[in-house]
């Protein structure tokens, strides 16, 4: 399996760590919420793969 | 992967997951879920080669194999609920956890009463 998928998603989710807090900081309190939503839809994107691939080798696996 | 591999992976998961968990707790929880599944992946070769063996032996006491995939399935719906109910018990949400456990059961149950019916069909014959 990827193991430097685990890297890329942590790196994905300090960038919108650190986004949020600047756009806060600088008052764009909207966008901020646009960046980590984002951020979280694209994470959520490559888990579910992931997790969609598991299961499927599971259902092969044990004959569903 | 060796169990060497799968130990380190999931230290250093759980490493990155803490350094997000208190800025961004969602995008933590689906580091969680993601290096789960890596370890999951990680070990099924192992099952694999477990399984087949497991049917060699099954092969030789001569049972009908049909059984053998029942088991398997029951064995397989286990491996899927605990997996999300896990994560679910992660994130505090200790009812969706419940929630998920309940339908694995059901689901088991499902699977579990034709065999029931098989059984109770051979006990009525003896007694006759």
């Amino acid at each position: 399996m990827n193991v430097d998928l685990i890297f890329k998603i942590a790196a994905v989710g300090m960038i919108v760590a650190v986004l949020n807090i600047l756009l806060t900081k600088s008052g764009r309190e909207e966008q901020a919420l646009m960046t980590t939503i984002a951020g979280l839809i694209i994470v959520l994107l490559i888990v579910i793969q992931e997790v969609a691939e598991l299961f499927n080798t599971i259902k092969d696996l044990f004959g569903f | 992967m060796e169990i060497t591999q799968m130990a380190a992976l999931a230290l250093i998961g759980v490493c990155l997951i803490v350094t997000i968990k208190n800025h961004r707790p969602e995008i933590a929880l689906l580091l969680s879920v993601l290096c789960g599944v890596i370890i999951l992946a990680g070990c099924i070769p192992q099952i694999k080669s477990v399984i087949d063996g497991i049917k060699n032996i099954y092969n030789m006491s001569g049972i009908e194999p049909e059984y053998m995939g029942l088991l398997l399935k029951v064995i397989g719906i286990v491996y899927i609920t605990e997996f999300s109910s896990g994560i679910c018990k992660d994130a505090n949400e200790e009812s969706i956890a419940l929630k998920v456990q309940l339908a694995g059961k059901v689901t088991i149950l499902g699977i579990a009463i034709p065999l029931m019916v098989d059984i109770l069909n051979i006990i009525s014959g003896i007694l006759k």
